[in-house]
Order: C-alpha cells, then structure tokens, then sequence
C-alpha cells in the first residue's frame, strides 16, 4: 500500500491482479469465516472444546507432531547439510527422491508403509521377533507424520545451508573454531530463517496428517485419533463438536503462522 | 494492455464452465442422452448393488446407475450437508430415520435385505479360535465405529454376549480394550482383517464371504441369540429423479433384485427370522 509505481510488468496486470486478489480473498476467506460464524453459534462451544474427545485428541496430535518434528529436525538437520555441501552421484540420486512424499498421496504412504512394516509386510516379521507391533499404534502416528512432513523440512534446510557461503566456514575453521562450534556460530545462525520456515511448514504437515494415519495407524480414541481423523468422526455423529475441533485447528494453524511471521520480522530487524 | 485481460478473463470463462458442468452434472453423467441414477448405499452392499446395478441398466437403456458407497452414517452426513442423490440404502434405521427427519426422504423406506453379523479373523493366524478370545488381552480387534451400523451392531452382539452366563461378567469391556481401531466402515474392518493387521474383527457375514477376501478370511460363527439381524432400508431421496428412483427400487425388491442379493449372501427381508420394522429405530 501507498507504493503507486512498481514493477513495469504489474502496469498490465494489475487490473486482473486486483479482480484476482478480491476473488481468490473471497474463495478462502468465505469458508474459514463460516466455519468460525457457525462454530460460534453453535451451542455448548465451549464443553465441545474441553469434552474428554477433544481433549484426548488435542493431548495425542501435540504428542506427536511435536515427537515428529524433534526426529526431523535432529535427523533432517545433518541430512540436509550434506545434501547442500556435498555433491556425491548416490546423494544426487536421494536428493531426487527427498520431495517424493510431498507431491505424493498421502493414503498412498499409509498403504506403503503397511506394505513395509505391517504385521505381514516387509519388515513385519523381524519387528515382531523383537517384539514390535507398529500399525494401530501411537508410534505408527509418528512414522506416518514424519513420511509425510519431513521432506518440507529437509527442503527448506537444505536450501538454507546452500545459501551458507562455505568461504565462512572455512574462515571460521582456519581461526581454529571447530566444525561444530562452527556449525552453530555461522552456518546455523545465517540458514536460521530457512530451518525456522521448514519446521513450521514440517509442523503444520504433521497436525494436519490424515490419509496416512487412516491407513496405517487406523483410528483410536487417546492412542491414534489426532484432531484431523477426530473431526472426520465427529462429524458423523455430532457436527458442533466437528466444528469446534476444526476452529480450534485453524486458530492452531493460524497461530503457528503468526509465530513463524513475528520470529522472522524480529531477525530481519535484528540483522537489517 | 488487453492480452492479461483477456487471458483473465478466459480464465473465469473456463473456472464458471467447470462450475456450471459441476452443477449440471448432478443429473447428467457421462453419456450425453442417458438419465443417471445416483445411489447412496452402505458399504457392505458394495458388489451386490453393483451387480444389481448392471442388472438395471441391462433391463432400462436408457438409464445409468452411478454409486456411492460408503459407511450409511457417511452418506446420511453427505445427504444432510446438501449432496444430491435419488436412492438411499443404509445398512440400519438409525441414519435412514435420520435422513427421514431431516425432510430429505421422497419414498417411504422399505427393507429390502439382511443380514448377520460374524467374527472374520485372518487365515493365517490362530490367535481367535472362539467369540471367548475375543477378550484374551493381547489379542487386537478391528471394529467399524459406534456410529456406524455394522459398529453399532457389533458392540450389540458384544453387550448380549457380556450378559450371557456362558460369558465371564466384564467381557464386553476386555473385547472392547482390545480394539485397535474404529473403522468409517464395515469394509475398512474387513480389509485389515485380510491383510492380517488384526486378529480378529467383527463384519457382516457377506463381507467375510465377499469374493475378494477369500482364502484371507476365516469365519467365527456368532449364535443366532447374539446376532441382531442387520436391516437394510431402501428409499428414494426427495428432488431427485423419483420415477427412475421409485423403479429401482421395484427391482432391488423383484425377483431378479432378490435373487442378486440372495446370490451375494443377504438373508430376504422381513421374515420371522429378520423382521423389518421403522418403529425400533426410533429410540437410537
């Protein structure tokens, strides 16, 4: 607002530009405001946000997501670091494969991973020789949170770390800082933005994990139902207490974007 | 300056020709001259209905008879929130009463088949020989959840059989802790039996003898006395095609209609064995 002479290309498009903003303002906006409207109407909000469902749901999907989000971080980290500084021919070929998870049906994993660790699948039998048993599990949750939220985080911190000029760490290194005290002090400060983006993105993918889950975890109250297979549920049976799970997963998610928002707002003003 | 607009303005040209297709299509499928058939029905009536379908269409050219199958309390959320369809078949009189007061029925429902209940347990594995295992702890249980019929009835047979002296007291409670998941519906709990996920689980009898899990499945037969007989509504949906709906269902309850789903396990409706009455709906 107030900067009347962008870029020369808007000058064309900015009628349509405009036209296109309003319209696609109003396609999303429409429906998140009717679900806060009616979610607000509705009678009893209250006791369907704080009923034992909701609230086993709530308790299970910020277990897990945030169990989920630890491993990709502590897993994704190293990974992505070497997928950024490294260009062995094996590492480019799983580099290629890295995002398949993204672009891929969700039920699509939850099927493939009963294929690999299910009672009869791959792994199956070995898992159970030492005792384990993964589908309908709360573990299975978190396998099928990080096959699907993973790769938004490797993807963000791997373009991160590239954006790390390697000179810097070889600086560091030749003043006799070691490579993980270099890790911290340099690369991890300058790619901050890039893993801070990825987690929340990682995050988000994992609260809002359904097809997978479904699938693979099947659907438990208190031990696999998170909030997205709890609304599903519910909204066969009682659609207030459907619509108050999905407000207060928008307020979530929308909290979670705000954070992500204020956090890099405050180190570009930091660093500027 | 004219060339984004136009390029815009041919966008919405193609975004309301997919909307007003969109809208359009409800009553008229693919093929240009012939009147589509929507019909909602329970998950467990998959292949029967298929078959009845084709039988239909054989005996009505001019008609296509397009499904959706799902868990009745799916169908009966979908119904209420607005989707458009001319028959409804559930697989109890929960959702159909349901759909009933809601206003959306354009028939008076009438069962048509039924059906019984069976304990399915993968073929390769012993660990639910009897209905007694199914409370051992350890042993995990897929069941379709409380809100849909085959769950609603399964946790009937469940409750008669806790309160049966042959029955330790708390059964039905020891079962129930062993369930590892709520399917939406009945073939979600027949497929995981199959694949061997779960022990056991509790379907109708004509999933478990459904051609696509043979050799998967074996079957605990529940006693009659347990096993509340499943009934299957049928009604059309009011604003749809009524006619083309009112002879559908003339012939899911004619000779050849009965005789399909005879073929495919269910049980006639309305005999002494399975009577067929709206009137025990009214308190679920």
């Amino acid at each position: 607002m107030g900067r009347g002479n962008g870029g020369a290309a808007l000058g064309a498009l900015a009628p349509a530009g405009v036209a296109a903003t309003i319209i696609y303002t109003l396609f999303i906006g429409l429906p998140i405001l009717a679900l806060l409207v009616r979610a607000g109407q509705q009678e009893g909000i209250v006791a369907g946000l704080t009923g034992p469902a909701t609230l086993q749901a709530l308790r299970l999907t910020a277990i897990t997501s945030v169990t989920s989000l630890a491993i990709v971080i502590v897993a994704g980290t190293p990974f992505a670091l070497l997928l950024a500084r490294r260009r062995w021919p094996l590492l480019r070929v799983v580099d290629a494969f890295v995002e398949l998870p993204i672009v891929l049906p969700p039920v699509v994993a939850g099927v493939a991973m009963l294929m690999a660790f299910g009672r009869h699948g791959l792994l199956g039998p070995a898992l159970a020789s030492v005792g384990i048993a993964l589908p309908f599990t709360t573990g299975a949750v978190i396998f099928a949170q990080i096959f699907v939220a993973a790769p938004f985080y490797i993807r963000a911190a791997r373009i991160g770390f590239a954006g790390v000029d390697p000179t810097y760490e070889e600086v560091s290194q030749t003043l006799g800082v070691s490579p993980w005290a270099t890790f911290w002090r340099v690369t991890l400060p300058v790619a901050w933005p890039s893993l801070l983006t990825g987690a929340t993105l990682a995050w988000a993918r994992a609260v809002s994990e359904f097809g997978a889950t479904i699938m693979f975890a099947g659907n438990l109250t208190g031990r696999t139902q998170t909030m997205p297979l709890a609304i599903m549920t519910t909204m066969e049976s009682s659609l207030g207490e459907a619509l108050a799970l999905a407000a207060l997963m928008l307020l979530m998610s929308a909290l979670a974007l705000g954070l992500l928002g204020f956090l890099l707002r405050r180190r570009e003003e930091a660093t500027a | 300056m004219t060339v984004p607009f136009a390029l815009f303005a041919a966008a919405l040209a193609i975004a309301a020709t997919v909307f007003a297709c969109g809208t359009v299509s409800d009553g008229n499928g693919g093929d240009a001259d012939k009147a589509t058939l929507t019909v909602f029905a329970a998950a467990s009536l998959a292949e029967s209905l298929r078959a009845l379908g084709a039988a239909f269409e054989a005996a009505n050219p001019g008609v296509r008879v397009a499904f959706n199958f799902a868990g009745s309390q799916t169908l009966r959320t979908q119904l209420e929130h607005g989707a458009s369809a001319d028959v409804f078949a559930s697989a109890d009189w929960r959702q159909m009463v349901a759909v009933k007061e809601a206003g959306l029925l354009g028939s008076a429902p009438q069962c048509f088949a039924a059906n019984r209940l069976t304990v399915a347990a993968p073929a390769g594995s012993d660990a639910v020989q009897s209905l007694h295992d199914l409370a051992t702890p350890g042993v995990t249980i897929a069941l379709a959840a409380a809100e849909v019929p085959a769950g609603a009835y399964a946790r009937d047979t469940l409750g008669l059989l806790s309160a049966d002296a042959g029955f330790p007291d708390g059964f039905a409670d020891a079962a129930l802790s062993n369930v590892v998941t709520n399917e939406a519906n009945v073939r979600g709990v027949a497929q995981k039996v199959a694949l061997g996920e779960v022990d056991a689980g509790i379907v109708y009898e004509t999933d478990a003898k459904a051609a696509q899990y043979a050799g998967a499945v074996r079957v605990v037969e529940i006693p009659e006395q347990f096993n509340p007989a499943a009934k299957y509504p049928i009604a059309a949906l009011a604003g749809g095609r009524l006619e083309t709906a009112l002879a559908f269902i003339g012939f899911v309850q004619g000779h050849n209609g009965q005789a399909i789903l005879r073929e495919h396990g269910f049980a006639p409706p309305a005999t002494a064995a399975y009577p067929c009455q709206a009137s025990e709906a009214s308190g679920g």
